[in-house]
Formats: structure tokens, C-alpha cells, sequence
């Protein structure tokens, strides 16, 4: 059976068990319950214009393509509990470029269990087969660990990605709070001449209360990253100091900045490096908000056997919910890679560095129904490097959700 | 490695040992609580701010599981709101005004994290305003801070269409493009 029938079965299942239960079945819209927990099935259809479909630089190949896709999200709350998950399968099917069609599929299960006064824990895990957008990444985090560990999760061509975390905190004492995190992240990529990468990064984030609404923040990070290239690992430590509010105000803000360092496999440069994290969110009204951040780090190259990149990432954004039913958002992402090493090109050695934008512009509109959602959505990406050639690709969409 | 997981065993067994004055209510003071929302203030004696929220999620959790199914409880003015405003306006008497902030952005944590919460709009607007009129004057405030607790600090992601489980969140930016030679290029 296809995955993506299957989970056409798994959509209509919870479709019809949620009824069968029928207790306290709330509008469309509002999920299905099942005893304490409540599902809630989605199908999304989009249809896209894509400027550049090959991502080359040239001979551009317009073309159109169709998002079809299905998925549950699930969840249980209670007391100092929360459990929850989200499954989807999805295709996209190409008009002209049709050997480009793909399906994808993939889960996120979460866990939270307690308080910060005596206990918080936090367990996720997530697999995911995807090419191109990643849907579930921004929901696949573990607080307070960053993702700094395999940037190329992000990288758009087959890959099957496996994460792994966890994360205890206490406020130890009134003014001291502890956070203790693990994270595994692994790549690998369909295509043969792309090294697949694993990362295992411990955080240990120290907080202690500065004035009643900010703590400052010590965070300290190991690294073991691991490429299908070599035999060898590499070992990366981080350590930065910083600020973070206490949520009270209109803009909450965590930063920090200090060294990091990676010792790459035999061969490769060993260095330290600036380093910095953070996010901020500036709720200006109840309609208008932006957001802010930025962070960096070193990884290794799925690319070349042997090297690491540099990265930094920046991005800003605004939403702006001028009616309950309508959001827009605009957003820039911004990200510069340095390779470690020079890469070859042809037989001559080269310094590659590469530099990537990113722009969204967005609107949702909830319909009268409620359990529909129509989208608008625009992108623009382009890339410069100083080896490879520069492309640039936008993307017009137009889609529709139901959410039960 | 090994050291660090050392450490981090030793700080987990430090947490687990360690004690706190506040009693966990039981599931039947959280049901009386919940019809009568007037008992909340018993069971937020010696309550922090993060385990008064938990127990204000814990009993509008029960609010909601009783009236599920009765479309005309959920309306604007009907009983879900009612007893929500009640659970919310005791739940403040019973704690120190100067913990009132951090109480409603601790709300904003843990009803953004609940999957029950936040598949109903109404209910997340009955919460903030029940906040804000029983806040008084410092209303507006509460209100902004339970807000800002939905907004999850922004991570690069390249999702399109639902948006997770979360309404209230803004679509994250796009992650960053690569420069690499990954798909058509090859």
C-alpha cells in the first residue's frame, strides 16, 4: 500500500472514530475528542508557480506544481502534562517536469511533563522524509537546543531526517535555574556523492535572575558530529554568555554571545571562532508583532569529504492580524557559509563562500467555516557563491487547509 | 563526554530530591474547582507563578471536558466563559499582585503548549480577556504577557500550510537557502 493511501486511510479513521466516540464532539474546527484527547485531521491542497524550478542558473525552467497532503495532529493535556504529535504524508506533482514529482511523509511526537519549580522535562522525537521544504522542522526543536548542530536539514533534495531530544530544567533556587539538554540529529541523503551527517550536542544553560525581569544566561554546548565521509568525527565546544527577559513585558528577548570552537576531522583546520545566539519577539499591539534572530556555528560539509562550514543566519520578520480571520506576514532570512578548507574546483584549490536570501510575504485567511483555511503566499531565494553559479527562484502559491 | 553526562545525572538527581511547600491538588479538587470556581484559591496556597498557572490550565481543562458537545456553553457569554472569567478572577485574588505578571505569562506558556487549549480560538480569548478584566487597570498588561507567551521564539523553518498546532503563532521565517549544487543543478 502506497504511504500516501495509507495515511488517506489513517485521515479517514480518525475521521470516523472521532465520531463514533461521539463524546462531546466540537464544531469543525475545533478537533475531534477521544476521551481526554483530542484529534485533529487536515488535508491541504496548494497549487504553486515556480519561477525556476531547477534552481539553475540558467536555462530556467518554469513550471507548476500541485502540494497535496494529509495529516493528524493529536494531543493530550492534563496536569502539568502534554503529550502530543503530528503525522502528514503528502505529494507534489510537477505539470511539465514531471520526473520531479515526489511524496514525503514524516512524525513529530513531543512529550512536557512537569514545572521549572521542581521539575521540567522535555521529551521530542521526529522522523521525516522529505525533499525540498521541511515542513515539520520548526515544530521538530528542543527548547533551549538549538538546531546548530545540521544545518543541511534544511538542504532541499532527498533526505531522511531523525531527531532525538531532551531536556530538563529546575529553578534551583529563586534567583538559579538550570537547563540540561540533548539533542541527536540525523541526515541522510538519497543521492550517493553527498556525505550523510549525525550530531550529538549536549547544552547545559545556567540562568540566574539579574533584576526582576531579565536573568542573565550562561550556555555552554558539545558537539560530536559525525560524516559517512570519514572515519573520524568532529568535535565542536561553544560557549557564550547573555540576557534573557522573564516574558512580562512587550518584548521578550533571549542573546548571548562568546567562542566557539571545531576540531575537524585529521586534515582540517582547527579554530575558534565568535559566536552568537538569539531571538527576540516585540509584540508592539495585539495585532502587530516582529520578530528577530540570528545565530551561528560550524558543521560539517555533506559536500566535501573533510571540511566544515562556517554559517552565520539572520532573520526579521512582522505579522500583522488586523481581523481575527486574516493574518499577513512578511519575513528575511538572511545565511552566509564559509567553508573551512579550499575546495577544489576542477583541480585548482578555491575559497568557497556562499550567500543565501530568503523572502517571505504571507497572508492566511480563516473562512466562515472555520475549519478551512485559505493561503497566499509568496517566496524569493536567491543564492550568490564564489564557486558555484548563482540562481535565483520565486515562488506564487495559492492553497486551501481543512483542519476538523 | 562522559563527564558531561556525569553531570548531568548528578544535577537530574539534585532536582528530583529537591522539595517544594506546594501540594499537587487532586483530581477531585480540580473538579470541584471547576463547577465552583470559587475553590480555586484553596488550591494555589504557596503556589508559584508557573504551578498556579498549571492548576488554572488543569481546572479550564475540566471546564471544557464538561461542557464539550454544548455548542451554546461556548458561545461569547455563555457558561465556559463565565466560569473561565471566575477561575481566572479568583486565581488572582488568591495570589500577590506583584506575581500577576509573571502568573499570566506563565498562562500564556502553558495554555500555548496545550493541544486542547488552543484547538478553540474562543477559549484563548475568553482566557485573555478574562485576564484583562479581572487585572484591572494592569489588565491590558496581563493581556500582553499571556500574549507574548504564545509566540514561540522564531526558528528559520520552510513550512507551508498548517502551521503546526499552535493558531495563534506567526508563520515562521523560511529557513535559508543552500547554496550547494543539491538537486538540479547536478
Amino acid at each position: 500500500m502506497k504511504v500516501q493511501t495509507r495515511y488517506s486511510l489513517l485521515f479517514a479513521v480518525a475521521l470516523i472514530s472521532g465520531r463514533m466516540a461521539g463524546t462531546g464532539e466540537a464544531a469543525p474546527g475545533e478537533g475531534l475528542y477521544v476521551g481526554p484527547c483530542i484529534l485533529r485531521p487536515y488535508a491541504e491542497l496548494a497549487g504553486t508557480y515556480d519561477s525556476n524550478a531547477n534552481q539553475a542558473p540558467d536555462n530556467r525552467e518554469p513550471d507548476t506544481f500541485l502540494d497535496s497532503c494529509v495529516g493528524l495532529t493529536f494531543g493530550y493535556s492534563a496536569y502539568m502534562l502534554e503529550f502530543g504529535g503530528h503525522g502528514f504524508a503528502g505529494a507534489r506533482n510537477y505539470s511539465e517536469l514531471t520526473d520531479k514529482d515526489f511524496t514525503s511523509w514524516g512524525e513529530v511526537l513531543r512529550l512536557k511533563y512537569g514545572a521549572r519549580d521542581t521539575l521540567a522535562l522535555e521529551v521530542d522525537q521526529s522522523f521525516r522524509k522529505v525533499e525540498d521544504f521541511d515542513r515539520l522542522l520548526s515544530e521538530a526543536t528542543i527548547g533551549g537546543v538549538s538546531p546548530n548542530s545540521v544545518l543541511d536539514a534544511g538542504a532541499r533534495t532527498r533526505r531522511d531526517v531523525n531527531e532525538v531530544g531532551f531536556l530538563a530544567g529546575r529553578d534551583v533556587t529563586d534567583k538559579l535555574g538550570l537547563d540540561i539538554g540533548y539533542r541527536f540529529t540525523g541526515i541522510r541523503y538519497e543521492a550517493a556523492d553527498l556525505y550523510n551527517l549525525e550530531s550529538h550536542v549536549a547544552q547545559a544553560e545556567l540562568m540566574r535572575r539579574a533584576t526582576e525581569k531579565t536573568d542573565a544566561v550562561i550556555t555552554t554546548i558539545y558537539g560530536r558530529q559525525i560524516t559517512s565521509a570519514r572515519s573520524d568525527d568532529a568535535n565542536y565546544y561553544a560557549v557564550r554568555a547573555g540576557i534573557k527577559t522573564r516574558g512580562t513585558d512587550k518584548t521578550t528577548l533571549k542573546v548571548g554571545c562568546g567562542a566557539m570552537r571545531f576540531d575537524g576531522p585529521a586534515g582540517m583546520n582547527q579554530e575558534a571562532f565568535f559566536h552568537y545566539e538569539g531571538s527576540a519577539t516585540h509584540r508592539a499591539t495585539d495585532k502587530l508583532s516582529f520578530q528577530l534572530g540570528g545565530r551561528s556555528g560550524v558543521v560539517l560539509s555533506s559536500l566535501y569529504a573533510g571540511n566544515g562550514v562556517e554559517f552565520d543566519t539572520v532573520w526579521v520578520g512582522a505579522a500583522y492580524r488586523p481581523t481575527e480571520d486574516l493574518g499577513l506576514s512578511a519575513n528575511v532570512t538572511w545565511r552566509e557559509d564559509d567553508y573551512l578548507n579550499p575546495v577544489l574546483v576542477g583541480n585548482v584549490p578555491k575559497d568557497r563562500s556562499d550567500n543565501g536570501l530568503a523572502l517571505r510575504l504571507r497572508a492566511d485567511y480563516l473562512t466562515p467555516l472555520k475549519c478551512a483555511r485559505l493561503y497566499a503566499e509568496g517566496t524569493y531565494e536567491t543564492v550568490d557563491s564564489t564557486v558555484v553559479d548563482s540562481y535565483d527562484e520565486t515562488r506564487l502559491t495559492v492553497g486551501m487547509s481543512v483542519q476538523y | 563526554m562522559k563527564r558531561i553526562v556525569s553531570i548531568a545525572a548528578a544535577v537530574l538527581v539534585t532536582a528530583l530530591t529537591g522539595s517544594a511547600e506546594f501540594t499537587k491538588p487532586s483530581d477531585a479538587r480540580l473538579e470541584q474547582a471547576a463547577a465552583t470556581p470559587a475553590q480555586i484559591a484553596e488550591l494555589l496556597s504557596d503556589a508559584s507563578s508557573e504551578q498556579a498557572a498549571e492548576v488554572v490550565k488543569a481546572v479550564i481543562l475540566k471546564i471544557l471536558a464538561n461542557h464539550r458537545g454544548d455548542t451554546a456553553a461556548f458561545q461569547p457569554g455563555g457558561t465556559v466563559e463565565s466560569l473561565i472569567a471566575g477561575v481566572i478572577r479568583h486565581a488572582l485574588s488568591a495570589l500577590p499582585p506583584d506575581q500577576w505578571k509573571t502568573f499570566a505569562s506563565a498562562m500564556g506558556t502553558v495554555c500555548g503548549n496545550s493541544p486542547v487549549i488552543n484547538a478553540n480560538r474562543g477559549v484563548v480569548s475568553f482566557i485573555q480577556g478574562s485576564l484583562a478584566t479581572a487585572g484591572g487597570n494592569v489588565g491590558v498588561a496581563l493581556a500582553q504577557s499571556f500574549a507574548v507567551g504564545f509566540t514561540a521564539a522564531a526558528t528559520p523553518a520552510g513550512s507551508v500550510g498548517v502551521q503546526g498546532q499552535n493558531q495563534n503563532q506567526a508563520p515562521p521565517p523560511l529557513r535559508p537557502p543552500v547554496a550547494t549544487p543539491y538537486r538540479g543543478q547536478r
